[in-house]
């Protein structure tokens, strides 16, 4: 991958190409508008320019693949025989239904086979063959614990470190933490399946009480119009005069407000704007990838095809620099309450070869070993059933994995116990998982706070937090 | 298994908050003697000398003495100190009935050092006493305004004399005047949120004196518009919104925007601000509701008042399992208390829920007092069910029985007439149905009888067929029975007129979302330990916290009507006491904040020691007297008065512009000492309003249910309409899970708990949205029909910079005008599969021309 200070130096000659097309006298603008930058980046408080982070940098980037509704660990990543040899037999004290007591049924062993993969001989479900090509790029930890059995708590746990909405989400607290190398896209994408919103909508990417500045854009992986208001109307040149005439109004007035570093900064930002246009439309156009690649990603077959579009935008976007790709599904389609084998045979199959792909893109691009992937919903599924074949909220054990940029690949951290109830070896917090992401792109969740309601707030407050060192590289 | 779900605090975490701005400015202290003693100076060495030999890290009976912390913990005996309580704490009986230190083992404890300790735990036993002696601790001391003497100012208004007092000390003056039109642009901005016609532009610069000064700001204090603009901040402070905020649902709040109505009203009508506060916290047991006679729109304002402690993220839902419930009745509680002080006291009280203040002395017991006088009215593990919505009907009980007994009668007069209307109409189908039976085959008329008969689920095929045959025999118009029987339509027309006035007469009470206590009796309050509720600790009374009472003492007001506590009437009255420290100043603070961009203190919510240091203590105190008092012949607490105050003086008036190598921005860059007046970006609402205003949409209508969202595809959320009816944005609804992009792209803020400092960002996001976004593409296109009939071009041109700027255009810009009109029309002709007249593209380039105007940061930015 080339050096973030080379990509900055194509921007802003490209910029500077772009300036020349702005007309007469443009050209003197342009520069003055890149000095204007400097100067306002360097004094405005909140800004996107690239931070130096004070650890060591091993994940530059990330691509956050959100599994909503909370995946089964018994079925795809922690195989219990245990829980098969008592299938249909009714718990004992202590496993109940944190839902709803009344809804504690018996037993219900995995009906999937688990298969050792890589020399790591990492086992994971028969469902997930693409994955297990991967295992020993992975750690799968299998004592994920969440504080909260519903949806929306956990979700915003997840994400933000607290089931209560209100706070920025990690993804805002990396892009607050480390900026963004290339200004011509977003910092903090969102990217959204075209067919909805996930539950719970923009909170899962939003800045909480820090400026929006930092929160996700959201970015709808279709063809036509993925991110709102990116379209010009009218054809590009009265675009292109429009800006410029608009440019020459904000000129004059600068003219009369000397020194005046916010009205510099807009100006700068109709031009980002202006490149974002540009640089975003090329980042999305995957007519730009070769057959090749849209088939290995499984583009080109329907049941894959959304989530192959998602994975394959989550590398050109991180390839071109943006910092934090956050991969949404519509609604909360891990949440099988009822078939559940039927359902996650469906589920894998939508989506274990495009996560497969993307890690072997990621690899083969040289881009997975400053690239931080990071797969896990907001909790698991009961061991028992529900009803008769499905499975409720659980969060008192479940499996996540990471990849990439500084994560000890064929890594198998934590145990949950013989039913893949309760995690019961190096459990791991929510808090010591985003205490660990950050720490692998350089910051310290010790220190990287931010002022709000007269406290230096943290992502993860005032949590205990042990960094999962066992997975690390 | 280790269970480590228990929060705790990193000292990391505090070492970064005391590099915190303004922390080592303003520590007067004073002589011992009259001032609050200190622990680490004064009480700790009497400890130790006289208790430290055993009660130190020894720890004998398990008590350690040299922390606040370790002393109120206690030993095996339970705790040491009670902080506020020194005559029920063992350590001062212990000493007072001498079993302390016990005798033999070195000297006693002098009664000049038991005062001291007393004293200490009288304040609050704080671990930082230094910070009891804070200056926004005591009250306020007026001192007169400061002679100055500066060239070429002459400053009548006191503000002007304190703020050129300090800066002479640099140096410095005021910029000078700026001009009118962006003196009146500003004040228009500031007070309606507005832009001024170009007819009141032209009125101002052609007699900028300060008489037409005075009255513009009098008229606009007294336009409509001006509650519309300067409610948004208060909402802001009490975290107003239209939904509960929680889960994906964020169900509508119904009934929360009367509270909204009742901000805008009390803040035209100028209602003094200490009513204004008294009636948010305790309007329920100041309008005694329960036992008045008849209903008033007086009781009506203020219950309506009381949506202030309603405002919170509410998790109330039936579904929820009772442990969730209670955890989330609590956390809406601590939001109601976060609101309620942050937004009145301006101190950060919110951070002593799990142990005492580390900067603020401030206690847990302060804390938990303050909930237990909410405790009255929001029980967490009280007996409202989950369901109960709080409602309180916009009637006495006596008039909602009255209501109530006609809404009946009216309702049986309904019924009754509609029945004999049924009734009257099946006896004239029946007469229709006879007289017409003649046309119907002799011999098919039984089956047809037969079929009418038949329930319409059992008829047989051969029925219904037989029923379509004679349709208009069976079911007859109202037209064809009026023509077949004559009296049928004057009958049917009377009973309809009844029930239209019965339905009229019905009347269906407002209902407001309102505060009020369960009964006068609750159960005990309990400091809970480390914040959590299943741990409760010691019982605690209601009450202020101790540092801010030392003048005054809490009780539950007792003259209040019976089954309410009397709680909340008594901290309204404390905290609008004159001898307040803080509520004069807080609001003062946040009126200066919204018409210079910052606060003589820049935290706003937080006057505290760890808030920032006020440029101008001197001046903040003076204007809090005022406003007190009443400024400038207006009555106390008048706010009109303090903006009157404010905007006649020079350094509101002054220019905005920035000499980057000039005296002030090398001594003041950042214009602390306000030698010039700040350049302020709109906020989200004033820019959407504003360009409302400029397109000609924007209704002048007020109040009322607020106008929804609408969510595209695109994931754009968008005022109902797009243009949310040209209402102003006071107006929309506030769904906190569904912000309209738009607004939220310039920082319009999500409300989570309040928001009592808004930030002004500037983003490529924003670009987009003026540029490419639908909302302002319709403005321009609007806008420039607008300007159409100005006349020819340059006119139209000269008419938009009037209308947007308040200003006409130079030369040079009227010539690149219309160079870019000319360009623009030639690109939209030019374009590939261009369609279209010349027209057609002159009208599509005064568009674009328009859209410039609008995104133009002349526009976006207040000089």
């Amino acid at each position: 991958m080339a050096s973030d200070t080379r990509q900055e130096l194509i921007n802003l000659i490209s910029r500077r190409e772009l300036f020349s097309s702005l007309g007469q006298g443009a050209g003197a603008l342009a520069l003055a508008m890149l000095l204007a930058e400097q100067n306002a980046t360097a004094q405005s408080r909140y800004t996107l320019t690239p931070k130096k982070p004070p650890l060591p940098v091993k994940a530059k980037r990330v691509i956050y693949l959100f599994q909503n509704g909370g995946p089964s660990q018994v079925d795809l990543f922690d195989p219990k025989p245990e829980l098969r040899n008592q299938d249909g037999k009714k718990p004992g004290t202590g496993f109940v239904n944190d839902v709803d007591v009344k809804k504690t049924g018996t037993w219900l062993g995995s009906p999937f086979a688990f298969h050792r993969h890589g020399s790591c001989g990492m086992e994971l479900s028969e469902l997930l063959p693409g994955l297990g090509g991967h295992a020993d790029s992975i750690a799968l930890i299998r004592s994920m614990v969440s504080e909260h059995e519903n949806h929306e708590q956990a979700c915003c746990h997840m994400h933000t470190g607290m089931p209560q909405a209100g706070r920025p989400t990690f993804g805002a607290w990396v892009t607050y933490g480390l900026g963004t190398p290339n200004q011509n896209l977003p910092a903090y994408v969102a990217l959204l399946n075209p067919a909805g919103m996930p539950v719970d909508g923009s909170r899962n990417w939003s800045s909480g009480w820090m400026p929006p500045l930092y929160q996700g854009m959201p970015v709808r992986a279709s063809a036509d119009s993925p991110i709102l208001n990116l379209n010009i109307h009218g054809p590009q040149a009265a675009a292109d005069h429009r800006l410029a005439f608009l440019q020459t109004l904000n000129k004059e007035h600068l003219k009369n407000h000397p020194g005046n570093l916010d009205l510099e900064a807009r100006i700068t930002n109709f031009e980002l704007a202006a490149h974002m246009q540009l640089e975003a439309t090329d980042a999305l156009d995957l007519k730009k990838e070769t057959a090749a690649t849209h088939a290995a990603y499984g583009l080109d077959k329907p049941e894959t095809e959304v989530y192959a579009r998602q994975c394959l935008m989550a590398r050109r976007l991180a390839e071109r620099g943006v910092r934090f790709v956050q991969v949404m599904m519509t609604g909360q389609p891990w949440d099988t309450h009822s078939d559940n084998s039927n359902q996650l045979k469906s589920l894998c199959k939508s989506t274990d070869k495009p996560v497969a792909a993307l890690l072997a893109d990621l690899k083969q691009r040289g881009m997975l070993e400053d690239t931080l992937v990071i797969w896990t919903g907001e909790f698991g599924r009961t061991p028992f059933a529900e009803g008769k074949d499905g499975r409720d909220h659980h969060k008192r054990g479940f499996s996540m994995w990471m990849a990439g940029g500084g994560i000890k690949g064929g890594t198998v951290h934590g145990a949950t116990d013989e039913f893949g109830y309760s995690a019961v070896q190096d459990i791991v917090t929510v808090a010591d998982l985003h205490g660990t992401i950050l720490q692998l792109l350089g910051l310290d969740y010790r220190s990287l706070s931010y002022r709000f309601d007269s406290r230096d707030q943290r992502l993860t407050d005032v949590h205990p937090v042990s960094i999962v060192k066992q997975i690390l590289a | 298994m280790h269970h480590r779900s228990r929060p705790f605090c990193s000292t990391l975490l505090f070492v970064a908050l005391s590099a915190a701005p303004g922390f080592a400015g303003q520590r007067a202290v004073p002589a011992v003697g009259n001032r609050t003693p200190l622990f680490e100076a004064d009480v700790r060495p009497v400890l130790l000398r006289k208790c430290g030999a055993c009660h130190s890290a020894s720890g004998r009976a398990g008590l350690d003495i040299r922390t606040p912390g370790s002393l109120k913990q206690g030993g095996h005996a339970g705790a040491a100190v009670h902080a506020g309580s020194p005559d029920t704490s063992p350590l001062v009986t212990a000493i007072e009935q001498h079993r302390m230190p016990p005798a033999g083992s070195g000297d006693p404890v002098t009664k000049a050092e038991l005062q001291i300790i007393k004293n200490w735990i009288a304040a609050g036993a704080h671990a930082n006493g230094s910070s009891v002696g804070h200056w926004a601790y005591t009250p306020p001391v007026s001192s007169s305004p400061p002679s100055v003497l500066v060239p070429f100012v002459t400053p009548s208004n006191p503000i002007d004399r304190f703020l050129l007092s300090e800066l002479k000390k640099q140096g410095l003056s005021f910029s000078g005047m700026a001009a009118p039109r962006a003196r009146i642009r500003r004040l228009y901005i500031d007070l309606v949120g507005e832009l001024p016609t170009p007819a009141e532009t032209d009125a101002f610069a052609s007699n900028p004196t300060p008489q037409a000064w005075g009255q513009i700001i009098d008229r606009l204090l007294s336009d409509p518009r001006y509650g519309e603009r300067w409610a948004r901040y208060w909402l802001d402070t009490a975290g107003y919104a239209d939904s509960e905020g929680v889960l994906e649902e964020d169900r509508i709040r119904p009934n929360a925007w009367r509270y909204r109505d009742y901000v805008i009203k009390s803040v035209n009508t100028d209602l003094p601000y200490d009513r204004f506060l008294m009636e948010q916290i305790a309007g329920d047991e100041l309008a005694r509701y329960r036992t008045a006679n008849s209903w008033s729109d007086s009781i009506g304002s203020c219950l309506t008042a009381t949506g202030f402690l309603r405002t919170a993220v509410d998790a109330t839902r039936d579904d929820f399992n009772t442990h969730q419930f209670v955890e989330y009745q609590y956390r809406m509680l601590h939001d109601t208390q976060t609101i309620l002080i942050s937004s009145t006291l301006g101190v950060t009280l919110q951070c002593a829920r799990c142990h005492d203040h580390k900067y603020e002395p401030f206690t847990q017991r302060d804390y938990y007092g303050i909930q237990a006088i909410l405790n009255g009215a929001i029980r967490p593990e009280g007996a409202l069910l989950p369901s109960a919505r709080r409602q309180v009907l916009a009637a006495s009980v006596s008039e909602q029985k009255q209501i109530k007994d006609e809404n009946a009668a009216a309702d049986a007069d309904k019924a009754d007439a509609e029945k004999q209307l049924e009734q009257l109409r099946s006896k004239t189908l029946r007469q229709y149905f006879e007289s017409r039976l003649a046309y119907v085959p002799v011999a098919e008329r039984p089956a047809l009888i037969d079929a009418l008969a038949t329930l319409v689920a059992k008829q047989r095929a051969d029925q219904k067929a037989l029923l379509a045959k004679w349709k208009g025999l069976t079911v007859p118009s109202e037209d064809q029975l009026s023509a077949a029987i004559p009296t049928f339509k004057a009958a049917t027309d009377s009973l309809k007129q009844r029930i239209a006035a019965a339905v009229a007469k019905h009347r269906d009470i407002p209902e407001m979302r309102a505060i009020y206590d369960q009964d006068a009796a609750p159960p005990p309050s309990h400091i809970l330990l480390r914040g959590e509720y299943l741990k409760p600790g010691d019982v605690v009374l209601p009450g202020i916290p101790a540092v801010l009472g030392r003048n005054s003492r809490y009780e539950p007001a007792k003259d209040v009507e019976p089954g309410t506590t009397g709680r909340r009437l008594a901290l309204a009255r404390w905290i609008v006491n004159p001898t307040n420290p803080l509520t004069a100043r807080v609001e003062v603070n946040r009126i200066w904040a919204h018409h210079f961009g910052e606060g003589i203190v820049a935290t706003l919510d937080n006057l505290g020691q760890s808030g920032a240091v006020p440029t101008n203590q001197k001046l903040l105190d003076w204007l809090s007297v005022q406003f007190v008092r009443g400024a400038g012949g207006a009555g106390p607490w008048s706010r009109k008065a303090i903006h009157r105050l404010i905007c006649t003086s020079q350094a509101y008036q002054q220019s905005s512009d920035l000499n980057p190598k000039g005296a002030g921005a090398l001594r003041d860059p950042e214009d602390r000492l306000l030698w010039r007046q700040r350049t302020i970006r709109l906020d989200a609402e004033t820019l959407r309003d504003t360009m409302l205003q400029m397109s000609n949409d924007l209704d002048p209508i007020m109040f009322g249910e607020p106008v929804g969202e609408d969510t595209r595809p695109t994931g754009e959320v968008v005022a109902a309409g797009e243009d949310g009816k040209g209402r102003r944005s006071i107006y929309l609804l506030v769904r906190r899970s569904k912000s309209v992009s738009f607004l939220n792209a310039f920082d319009a803020p999500v409300m989570e708990t309040n928001c009592t400092r808004r930030v002004a960002s500037s983003t490529a996001v924003q670009a987009l949205a003026v540029m490419n976004g639908t909302f302002t593409a319709a403005r321009a296109a609007r806008l420039a029909t607008v300007i159409a009939s100005a006349g020819n071009i340059p006119q139209q041109i000269q008419t938009a910079f009037q209308r947007v700027f308040q200003r006409a255009p130079t030369a040079t810009e009227l010539k690149q005008s219309q160079d870019f009109l000319q360009n623009q029309a030639k690109a939209f002709a030019g374009a590939p599969g261009a369609k279209g007249t010349e027209a057609d593209w002159q009208k599509r380039a005064f568009e674009d021309f328009c859209l410039a105007l609008l995104s133009s940061n002349e526009f976006l930015y207040v000089d």
